[in-house]
């Protein structure tokens, strides 16, 4: 369970967001991939609306779809959410690397 | 943002008699919610509006051992945070009205996510019940929960149901009952907030303690004034003393980021409860719902699926309610009107014309377009249940971006082609009021079926074989112009605003009959409600300006004004009698072929296309077929656009921007017909 993941530890873990020199966001994770989200830079209201659909720091998601245009899929908490591009890409998220 | 509730709301209604126990019904999007309702009520329900807003209330009695109870359906909302008008609405339900048992739905196929919203129900105090639904469904998707444990581990009663078979509802009733009658509010160890943050939580409540209203937990008021909640934060500005609020500001200023404290600590809770009570015994098993979605939610395929869906609900809906229309219209409505004609013979002739024409031809419109729109609302329903419509919306957003919108607006602009009333009430699921705003006002533009009746009464009269490329190229068109109002309007009235695209995508299930026909008995009614009155008041008048005042059509008031616009038409190559066509369409759209029946004394089964085949040119009919689309809507549409958006500014910004266009492009496809040689 990735609960206790997550929050206190993102603050210390900025230099993870990135690579290449860039920040990544759930908009650049791949279908098939999966990834922890590190923060979620949005709107307040919007931000509030992504943590009670179970977007917050700490948790983990796989991507269902996303073809490097338009809104994507990801499984969050055991449910599929569609976001925008935009949305995502307020998401920072670290990728996960298959155990 | 949101000024869409006032403190003072007040909840109660007739049916709300003293002494009748309230149950209220929780519980997120998708969860089977509606279908326990449903279940419960059956007809027996009540379907309005929640006072002052646009959100649908209802309301239902049901026996509960012999006692008659009313059940509220609270609106489906994913928190109690106030970012809907949906979300107050729940939430001032259970504060203000305290019914004796909420009963929150989950679904056990998606636990994690819809215990979120009991979290925020248990913090409320009001006496809770869980009923875990959907067991068919999580077992489908290899997953299995142990409600025993969940009921131990969360505090509260659960119990098993599956809503759409009618499964484990006389135990879900008795289990009520009882916490009814036993008058224990049970108290489950409440999430409050993480670690870090209970300090800043103590100060804050300590700090508005003394002036937290009496229906509000102080927790619950406190947490969600870290959480940023809109309504709280202005309850509590109206009652604070200067100071305190200065103090209280100045801690929320510097833990902005306390809501996302206080949503992890409900998700931490699930978490723990969830590891004890939920288990997947066929680990790696792909769900239904996957292998669907490999095809539904495909870039490519996905669209290609979508267009076949559409073509096929357009397909359905003609091939079965052609018959059945011209069965009513011919075998009954005119049967009605024949027998009215010789009872009133004797009656003078302008209560005859009224009754006949007015009332008669008013009922008659609505009752004929009855089957294209219960069909119609049928296949939507369906499609809606199964859980197909969040795909739609999926793979139109990228579509809907050109105009600003996204995926959800393409769900009532879809419900336009049946009929645009629904469609500027289905704007309602639009999370944003702008984005609302400008899907109810390019709505119109989607062409009806009434609409396309006409185009498929003339366009075979004028151009024979080749009236299919006709059509196909009148709905190209107004798609088109909806396209580009949208994109304008977007970028002039609308401009800088943007709204998210966040929306779950449920997980597929058999759609359940019972669910499918309330919802399409409801709609139905209500579109013979709006449209029954508005057209057949319309009707009327319309039928009184073309008697008066001699009794005589062509010296009538409507004739006078159509000679008045004559040099309009002139442009388009009307004459007067299709400009009355024109304007007599606005009751129904469908009006104006009975109308040019009337005006050349000849009905459309009567060889009234060859008439008008020899009278006008087939540039005259083009652009009269193009600004029949285009014109402005239909009463109905009009009072319904009222209705949801509540001001005359935008019924006159939307029917002033449908005149221009029809006109102009009535103006242009005469002009360029005559040009071609048409």
């Amino acid at each position: 369970m990735p609960y206790h993941l997550g929050f206190n530890q993102h603050r210390h873990q900025n230099h993870l967001t990135l690579e290449n020199d860039r920040i990544i966001t759930l908009a650049d994770v791949i279908a098939g991939e999966e990834a922890t989200v590190l923060a979620i830079r949005g709107e307040r209201q919007v931000n509030s609306r992504l943590a009670s659909l179970g977007l917050t720091p700490g948790v983990r998601v796989e991507m269902i779809r996303n073809s490097g245009h338009g809104p994507l899929i990801v499984t969050v908490r055991g449910a599929q959410v569609a976001l925008g591009r935009g949305e995502a890409s307020k998401i920072e998220v670290r990728r996960r690397e298959h155990e | 943002m949101s000024d869409y509730h006032t403190p003072a709301t007040t909840f109660s209604s007739d049916s709300l008699e003293v002494g009748t126990p309230v149950i209220a019904l929780a519980g997120q999007p998708n969860m089977g919610k509606s279908t326990l309702f449903n279940l419960l009520t059956g007809l027996n329900q009540h379907v309005g509006n929640w006072p002052g807003k646009t959100v649908e209330k209802r309301e239902g009695h049901f026996s509960l051992n012999g006692r008659d109870t009313v059940l509220v359906d609270l609106p489906g909302t994913y928190s109690l945070t106030a970012n809907s008008p949906e979300e107050v609405i729940a939430r001032e339900f259970i504060l203000r009205e305290k019914p004796a048992v909420t009963v929150a739905v989950v679904s056990a196929a998606n636990l994690e996510r819809s215990l979120y919203l009991v979290a925020e129900l248990a913090a409320l105090n009001t006496p809770t019940v869980v009923a875990l639904n959907m067991l068919d469904v999580a077992e489908q998707e290899g997953i299995a929960v142990d409600a025993k444990r969940l009921a131990n581990q969360l505090g509260l009663p659960v119990v098993p149901i599956i809503a759409s078979r009618a499964t484990g509802v006389r135990e879900l009733l008795q289990v009520v009952e009882g916490v009814m009658s036993s008058k224990q509010v049970s108290h489950p160890e409440l999430p409050r907030i993480r670690e870090d943050h209970v300090a800043i939580l103590a100060d804050i409540e300590r700090l508005i303690h003394p002036y937290v209203p009496s229906d509000y937990p102080l927790d619950w008021v406190a947490l969600k004034l870290l959480e940023g909640d809109a309504e709280v934060t202005r309850l509590l500005r109206t009652r604070l003393p200067e100071e305190t609020q200065r103090l209280v500001d100045d801690i929320l200023r510097r833990h902005d980021d306390a809501y996302l404290a206080v949503a992890s600590a409900r998700y931490e809770w699930i978490g723990k409860i969830i590891q004890s009570a939920v288990s997947h015994p066929r680990v790696g098993q792909v769900g239904m719902t996957e292998r669907l979605d490999r095809w539904a939610t495909h870039p490519v395929f996905g669209l290609l699926i979508l267009a076949g869906v559409l073509g096929l609900v357009f397909w359905l809906v003609f091939a079965i309610s052609a018959p059945i229309q011209q069965w009513l219209d011919q075998a009954v409505i005119g049967a009605v009107a024949d027998n009215f004609s010789i009872a009133l013979s004797s009656a003078p002739a302008w209560l005859r014309g009224l009754l006949v024409d007015g009332v008669i031809g008013g009922v008659g419109a609505v009752i004929t377009f009855l089957p294209v729109m219960v069909i119609f609302f049928a296949a939507f329903a369906v499609l809606e249940d199964v859980g197909y419509m969040a795909r739609a919306a999926y793979v139109m957003d990228n579509f809907m971006h050109v105009m600003g919108l996204h995926g959800k607006s393409f769900l009532p602009l879809f419900l336009g082609f049946g009929c645009n009333v629904p469609a500027v009430m289905g704007t309602r699921v639009i999370d944003s009021w702008h984005a609302r705003l400008l899907t109810i006002l390019i709505a119109p533009l989607v062409p009806c079926t009434a609409r396309m009746a006409v185009v498929a009464f003339l366009a075979p009269a004028f151009f024979g074989r080749n009236a299919f490329w006709v059509t196909w190229g009148i709905v190209v068109l107004s798609l088109a112009l909806l396209f580009a109002l949208g994109a304008i309007l977007n970028r002039t009235i609308f401009k800088g605003e943007r709204s998210a695209f966040i929306m779950e995508i449920p997980l597929y299930h058999t759609p359940n009959l019972r669910t499918i026909s309330i919802l399409v008995w409801q709609r139905t009614l209500s579109f013979l409600k709006k449209a029954g009155t508005s057209i057949l008041a319309v009707s009327v008048v319309i039928w009184l300006f073309s008697y008066l005042p001699g009794g005589d059509l062509e010296a009538s008031y409507l004739a006078r004004f159509g000679a008045f616009i004559e040099p309009v038409g002139k442009w388009m190559g009307f004459d007067w009698r299709l400009l009355i066509a024109l304007l007599s369409s606005f009751p129904a759209k469908e009006n104006s072929i009975a109308t040019l029946g009337v005006l050349f004394g000849s009905s459309a089964e009567s060889g009234l296309s060859a008439i008008l085949a020899s009278t006008y040119s087939p540039a005259t009919a083009l652009a009269f077929l193009v600004v029949s689309v285009l014109f402005i809507p239909c009463a109905a549409t009009v009072a319904a656009i009222r209705q949801e958006t509540n001001s005359w500014r935008w019924v006159l910004l939307n029917s002033g921007l449908m005149l221009f266009i029809s006109v102009a492009l009535g103006i242009v496809v005469y002009n360029l017909a005559l040009l071609v040689g048409i």
